[in-house]
């Protein structure tokens, strides 16, 4: 089966969750594939004739479109997230980022990574933290022009204020959003976030899900989150992918068909409940079969 | 707040935190002094703050001499550790295979008893300066490469990937990451190899020296002194406090980012 080529008659119907099990569907309203996975398997060196970490992974994932990835522990979404940044290669399948290897693309600057941990080096202000990965990436931008496109990202995930201080001085929502302005300081146009939240309180992450929504509906950018919040991936995608372990695959893709903008009245709309209620019934049951499995 | 009342309460704060340490030490000299009054103790054995404190001021010009000279050498052959030290860490970081083959050889090269090398190097290097640089070198370069390798080796592991994923080379990571992040555990590694330099100056004078703290303290006990020996242990002991405390006034300057280490208060 080749997801890829599938034609897009198969998008979501205004009204209902889509369900596709182990096969991907685009989401409406945004453009080309941008990430192309064709049936990619990984397995970490070292761990000799070990099974696969991931296989038999398919996806597309349109210009423009947010998508989660959401499974049990250790089922290999920091993995597959690794891969399309070109940090791991698979050792079987094709990959493509806006039609280059993956490892070309983040050469390219074509991808922006954000983790869990805000990873910002804590003798450097936030501006000087923000201009870093353009700076080491690329030696022809200047100081300055580095420091100026930080700045603007800074204030655009509202850091205007903060932009001398240290991360010591910042609290852990801004020390994330200060990890994601650096991320859209290299002008990217895939954002790969991998459990971005996972260190902050219940309301910060909220408020960083509307900061999301606001980035994506200022920017267009792609967008792929990894994350283990059902909430969270209903709210922010067009398309969650459910992932399940031993070995790590795609058990099924769920369209969510909240329209944009999206905003905290999108969790009044029953139809945010009822796909919500559909990716947890697919996670208990992803979560019991790799149970099984080991 | 101004800049200058924060200096201000700074420092009191830091007097105050000085007072329970300083109220002991003056109940130990005090009870020191009444033992020594009370069951007549000789001078021989055991001399009492009081001698000592005469001894001290007798002898202030000896010992300031003596001191210049232990403290030229802790200095140098602290200096000459700490360049040894960084240097053999980053090798070993930056040039894995090479690490890996010499690590253990460091390691090995550590359970030596140090102290045994003081002749060696005498015999190699003469009376001067030279043997005790040697010898502070091979006894301090440990603590400050091991803690340095700890430095380098802990940057987040998604701090590099994050690296990598925009093309920095190792190259880069180094300098810009691993170095500035190891600074911290370089520091408290230099605290340590400090005392441990002071200790390699007073050995290799014990070893064979014409000059120095060391010499004077063999020298005294050899005539009897005691008064002596203990007047020229209290000039070591605050080199090694004057020492100490300059690496951690040197820390705060270098690097006013890091978390500030209470070795008391977090405890
Ligand atoms: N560097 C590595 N070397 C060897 N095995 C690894 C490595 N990184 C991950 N693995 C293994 O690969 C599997 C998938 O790991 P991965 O981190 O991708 O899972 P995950 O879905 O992100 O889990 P979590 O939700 O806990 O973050 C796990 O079984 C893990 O033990
Ligand atoms: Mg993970």
């Amino acid at each position: 089966m080749n997801a890829a080529s599938e034609p897009a008659a198969n998008r979501a119907l205004p009204g209902s969750p889509i369900e596709n099990a182990a096969s991907v569907r685009p989401a409406g309203k945004t453009g080309p594939a941008m990430i192309t996975v064709q049936d990619i398997a990984i397995s970490y060196p070292g761990i000799k004739n070990g099974p696969a970490v991931i296989q038999d992974i398919s996806l597309s994932i349109r210009d423009g479109s947010i998508v989660s990835l959401i499974g049990p522990s250790g089922c290999g979404k920091s993995t597959l997230l690794k891969a399309i940044a070109g940090l791991v290669p698979p050792s079987r399948g094709r990959m493509d980022i806006a039609g280059i290897a993956p490892q070309e693309a983040a050469q390219r600057r074509l991808v922006g990574l954000v983790f869990q941990e805000a990873n910002l080096l804590p003798w450097k202000t936030a501006l000087d933290n923000a201009a870093f990965l353009l700076q080491v990436s690329d030696k022809r931008v200047s100081a300055k022009e580095a420091r100026e496109r930080a700045g603007e990202n800074l204030k655009l995930v509202g850091l205007g204020d903060a932009l001398t201080k240290l991360p010591s001085q910042l609290s852990g929502g801004m020390r994330q959003r200060a990890s994601i302005a650096r991320a859209l300081t290299l002008n990217p146009q895939i954002l790969l976030m991998d459990e971005p939240f996972g260190a902050l309180d219940a309301i910060t992450r909220e408020e960083m899900s509307y900061l999301i929504l606001d980035i994506w509906e200022r920017t267009g950018k792609t967008i792929v989150l990894v994350t283990h919040s059902i909430d969270e991936a209903v709210l922010l995608s067009h398309e969650v992918h459910v992932m399940g372990a031993k070995p790590g695959r795609i058990v099924c893709s769920i369209t969510v068909p909240l329209a944009f903008p999206r905003n905290s009245q999108s969790f009044a709309d029953p139809r945010f409940r009822e796909t919500e209620i559909l990716l947890r019934d697919r996670l208990i049951e992803s979560h019991g079969r790799s149970r099984q499995a080991s | 707040m101004t800049d200058k009342s924060n200096k201000g309460s700074d420092l009191f704060v830091a007097l105050t935190g000085m007072l329970p340490g300083l109220v002991l030490f003056l109940v130990v000299l005090v009870l020191w002094e009444l033992i020594i009054q009370v069951f007549n103790v000789s001078i021989f054995v055991l001399p009492a703050p009081s001698n000592i404190a005469v001894s001290l001021m007798a002898n202030a010009a000896a010992l300031a001499t003596a001191t210049l000279i232990t403290a030229k050498e802790v200095l140098v052959g602290f200096a000459f550790a700490a360049v040894v030290g960084i240097a053999l860490a980053l090798l070993i970081v930056r040039f894995r295979l090479f690490g890996r083959a010499l690590y253990p050889l460091i390691v090995l090269f550590q359970t030596v008893p140090k102290v045994a090398l003081a002749p060696i190097f005498i015999l190699w290097f003469g009376y001067d300066l030279a043997p005790k640089i040697v010898l502070i070198m091979v006894i301090a370069f440990f603590p400050i490469t091991l803690d340095m390798l700890v430095g380098l080796q802990s940057v987040e592991q998604s701090f590099v990937s994050l690296m990598k994923s925009v093309g920095a080379k190792e190259n880069d990571i180094m300098l810009r990451v691993r170095i500035p992040h190891a600074m911290p555990h370089l520091m408290a590694g230099m605290k340590v190899a400090i005392t441990f330099s002071v200790i390699g100056a007073i050995v290799g004078e014990f070893a064979g020296a014409s000059a120095g703290l060391g010499y004077m303290i063999q020298f005294a006990s050899t005539q009897l002194d005691t008064a002596l020996v203990f007047a020229a242990l209290v000039v070591v002991s605050l080199v090694g406090v004057v020492f100490y405390y300059a690496i951690e006034i040197l820390e705060r300057i270098l690097i006013p980012w890091a978390p500030k280490f209470d070795a008391v208060n977090r405890a």
